[in-house]
């Protein structure tokens, strides 16, 4: 079967056609990251506009390059959340229209959801049960997947998303903006030092919480800046991105011990960072588990994980109703 | 001409069916911030109801706004998508026309007013002539409250007001312009039909032969914060 996935959930414009859930046949990506630049972040009114400019043009693309019209397609699959509402309601708002026009199902997806199966397009084996990461500017969840369809989350951030973090920091230490990539390059550069914040508030939980380090390196920041002192950005971000990362393996490879894990996935935008693919890596061979991450283009924000996870969706519980409304703050209760 | 017209920039969103001169299907929904998602399923009943499978469109017609951005965008993702997959041309209508256009039985000057917050409306000024055709006077903009109403007084006719904005400043209105300044009940004259949405877009279609598909956009009438913020360079 084949599956056309629409995402629209943050800035990336996306539309893919995806064979069985397992084979990419097309996966376009109109990305906004310039256009939000300039603010430092992304604005969701602006965000909206540009899905809404540039949905056709995406879609289109994926049907060409697929090299299939849509009377071939067998499913439309939209992200419904969680994400930014006005982008969302976009995507599921035209991906519904398509289904209704070409007389085809059509499946809302959990994007989270998306972002594990990332992992099943990339590796035609996987199967679960599986524990997955999944950390971007949007999110941190440590997701324990029993079945398709079955998911626990073991835990999740308390204040700002990892990513979201790496790019708040980013810019206090004057880099780049997306964050991530900026800060890892800076981080090469630099001597991780001592801790920023001295115990783990969350210790024991699977939780994670940010806030707490991305302020103390700020007040470090402002430190340096009254003291008149040249600012040692890459040592900040060195030190920074290894607390990130150690928090991160923790939880995760603590509950791969707990839980008696042997396949152990990451996904989303950070999985793109080399530091935490390298330790992930170490951690699990230290445990003889299997260690799976998606290749850098499928990490951050696509379709082709949209139509995947939309693919195992549909066989599971079949279509959705064309009135299913966007969620912004969408839990893994959608699809139980 | 098989026409599906549909609109979800005010806080109804209404959909509509006509062939030809004929109007099959209209139906009106209240749609919540951020909601409108019960608008393709509205849709797919209307289709239903009328006996028609989607194929059997031949033009679909979109009102652009002025109104909730987000909700404007609902109506031309579901317009864009439908006439994409269909292969059938997609043309936009102005809100405000479809809103002046729900008064039959008023020969004369119409302004709708949406009330745009912080003292601004969304406004613009159609003539009816007898044939039952319209002139935009003026085409949709967004101006202060004060602005509007020094540019009627300009005008000799009356003018029927419209819109939820019409109902908040009704007091200011009528206080310039005196007896020239004419309302109607509430309710009906501040909703779009869908019927009426599908009819502007056969004419609109009929008059220019132009498909919008790719071209047509929302009325914002503004920039976003972001932009605005950024223009002045904080
Ligand atoms: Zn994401």
């Amino acid at each position: 079967m084949l599956v056309l996935g629409i995402e629209t959930s943050c800035d990336e414009t996306g539309a893919a056609v995806v064979e069985d859930g397992r084979k990419i046949r097309s996966n376009v990506l109109l990305s906004q990251v310039e256009q939000h630049a300039k603010f430092g972040g992304v604005v969701p009114e602006l965000a909206a506009r540009s899905h809404l400019e540039g949905i056709l043009h995406v879609t289109g693309a994926a049907l060409r390059e697929a090299g299939v019209s849509l009377k071939e397609i067998g499913l439309v699959a939209a992200t419904c959340g969680p994400g930014l509402i006005g982008g969302l309601l976009v995507g599921l708002s035209f991906a519904k229209a398509l289904a209704l026009g070409s007389s085809k199902p059509f499946c809302g997806v959990n994007h989270l959801e998306a972002h594990i199966y990332a992992n099943f397009l990339a590796h035609p084996d996987l199967a679960p049960p599986l524990l997955c990461l999944t950390v971007s500017g949007g999110h941190t969840d440590l997701v324990y997947m029993e079945d398709h369809g079955k998911y626990r989350i073991l835990g999740r951030t308390r204040d700002d998303a990892a990513g979201e973090a790496f790019d708040k920091v980013a810019r206090v230490l004057g880099l780049g903006y997306p964050g991530g990539p900026y800060l890892e390059k800076a981080a090469r550069q630099g001597k991780p030092g001592s801790p920023l914040i001295r115990t783990d508030s969350l210790a024991g939980t699977y939780d994670f919480s940010f806030s707490g380090l991305k302020t103390a390196v700020i007040n470090r920041v402002h430190r340096y800046r009254q003291k008149n002192q040249e600012l040692p950005v890459a040592d900040l971000a060195a030190t920074f991105q290894q607390q990130v990362v150690t928090i991160l393996l923790e939880r995760t490879f603590r509950a791969v011990d707990e839980l008696g894990i042997k396949t152990v996935l990451l996904s989303g935008g950070v999985a793109a960072n080399g530091e935490l693919r390298k330790g992930f890596a170490r951690e699990a061979a230290a445990r003889e588990v299997r260690f799976f991450c998606p290749p850098l283009e499928l990490c951050t924000d696509n379709a082709a994980m949209v139509a995947a996870a939309g693919y195992f969706h549909f066989q599971k519980s079949g279509p959705s109703p064309l009135d299913l409304p966007a969620f912004p703050r969408l839990s893994w209760k959608l699809q139980e | 001409m098989r026409v599906l017209g549909l609109d979800t920039a005010l806080p109804f969103g209404a959909v509509g069916l006509i062939d030809g001169g004929h109007l099959l299907y209209e139906e009106k929904i209240p749609i919540r911030p951020g909601g409108g998602e019960r608008i393709p399923a509205l849709i797919d009943k209307a289709l239903r109801v009328v006996g028609w499978r989607p194929e059997y469109l031949d033009l679909v017609a979109v009102g652009r706004g002025p109104g909730s951005y987000t909700g404007i965008r609902v109506g031309l993702a579901i317009a864009k998508g439908l006439a994409y997959s269909l292969g059938i041309p997609l043309v936009g209508v102005s809100t405000l026309m479809a809103l002046a256009a729900n008064n039959p039985g008023w020969p004369g000057l119409v302004c709708p007013v949406l009330d745009a917050r912080r003292g601004m409306v969304y406004t613009a000024l159609y003539l009816r002539k007898e044939q039952g055709n319209w002139v935009e006077l003026r085409p949709a903009e967004i101006c202060p409250l004060p602005e509007l109403i020094a540019m009627l007084k300009k005008e000799k006719l009356p003018v029927l007001f419209l819109g939820d904005g019409a109902r908040l400043y009704r007091e200011e209105i009528t206080t310039a312009l005196g007896p020239a300044a004419v309302f109607r009940g509430e309710g009906e004259t501040d909703q779009v039909s869908g019927g009426i949405v599908a009819f502007l877009g056969l004419l609109h279609r009929q008059e220019r032969n132009e498909d919008e598909l790719y071209t047509c956009l929302p009325l914002y009438l503004q920039r976003t914060e972001a932009e605005i913020r950024w223009g002045k360079g904080e």
